[in-house]
């Protein structure tokens, strides 16, 4: 029993959520490898978030392809000698597909995410960092991302309600939930390690993590 | 002189019933706050049918 055990964690949650802080923080105190998403390599993100409808396809799947390359290099390490501490699930790119590609680009889309999917290992652990609508907003609006600032409220809605609905079925890997509204595991260090140890202690399935009152 | 008088006066007319206007129209009768709400929620709807259609059953 320990986090020592999870060879392969990964973090999840829409954006704004905290999923590279939280990833950052956990690779150092493992002194793992940490495996970022590139989201500032795809050349099509900010004029997608201009014109969504023209820039949806192009963003999606260079997304796919390099999310797919960065974790096929991880399944070529021995990930049992090393702890990979990942920012993101290969899936999530399946959650805004659903959002952003019509039903046609979406079939297509599905056949090549498909065959890649079976490509990729499940994380030993997954963190899925869970918020409301507003605190999402308001951590997008706090980190000031260049390409973020066209960024809607009913996006970010819609997101949050397909990633609830996601979760819900996942069953690839053990999950943990993290309601963050009310904690600040960047910031205070009790909440920090009581998540660790809520990760230390995760016995397989869907857990939902309920935070410890400090005393 | 009562000619740039009655200019000044019809330029003041014009002012109050623009002032007037802005006061009393309601944002849904301006048909660019019309178009804006249209493509909202078009963009709304889009995103629940997704929602909606959105199925993670299978992935395996």
């Amino acid at each position: 029993m320990g986090i020592e055990r999870f060879k392969y964690i990964a973090i999840e949650g829409v954006i704004g959520a905290g999923k590279t802080t939280l990833a950052s923080m956990l690779s150092k105190s493992l002194g793992s490898s940490i495996i970022m998403e590139e989201f500032d390599q795809n050349p099509f993100l900010e004029e997608f978030y201009n014109d969504p409808e023209r820039y949806a396809f192009q963003t999606q799947l260079f997304f796919l392809l390099n999310r797919f390359n960065q974790l096929q290099e991880l399944r070529q390490t021995d990930i049992f000698k090393q702890t990979v501490v990942s920012d993101y699930i290969f899936e999530k790119d399946r959650i805004f597909a659903t959002l952003n590609l019509s039903p046609k680009e979406m079939k297509l889309y599905d056949g090549i995410a498909r065959l890649m999917e079976k490509e990729i290992s499940a994380p030993d652990i997954v963190i899925y960092l869970q918020a409301s609508t507003a605190k999402l907003m308001n951590n997008i609006r706090k980190r000031g991302r260049s390409f973020e600032k066209n960024m809607k409220l009913e996006y970010i809605d819609a997101l949050n309600e397909l990633y609830t609905k996601f979760f819900f079925h996942y069953n690839k890997a053990p999950l943990l939930v993290i309601h963050t509204d009310d904690i600040d595991f960047e910031h205070s260090d009790f909440d920090y390690q009581d998540i660790l140890q809520e990760i230390s202690h995760h016995q397989g399935g869907t857990r939902y993590y309920i935070p410890r009152k400090q005393n | 002189m009562s000619f740039i008088r009655f200019l000044l006066l019809i330029l003041i007319g014009y002012l109050i019933v623009k002032v007037v206007k802005a006061l009393f129209i309601r944002p849904s009768d301006n048909p660019h706050v019309k178009g804006n709400q249209r493509k909202n929620d078009s963009i709304q709807n889009k995103y629940s049918d997704r929602i909606e259609d959105a199925d993670y059953e299978d992935i395996e």
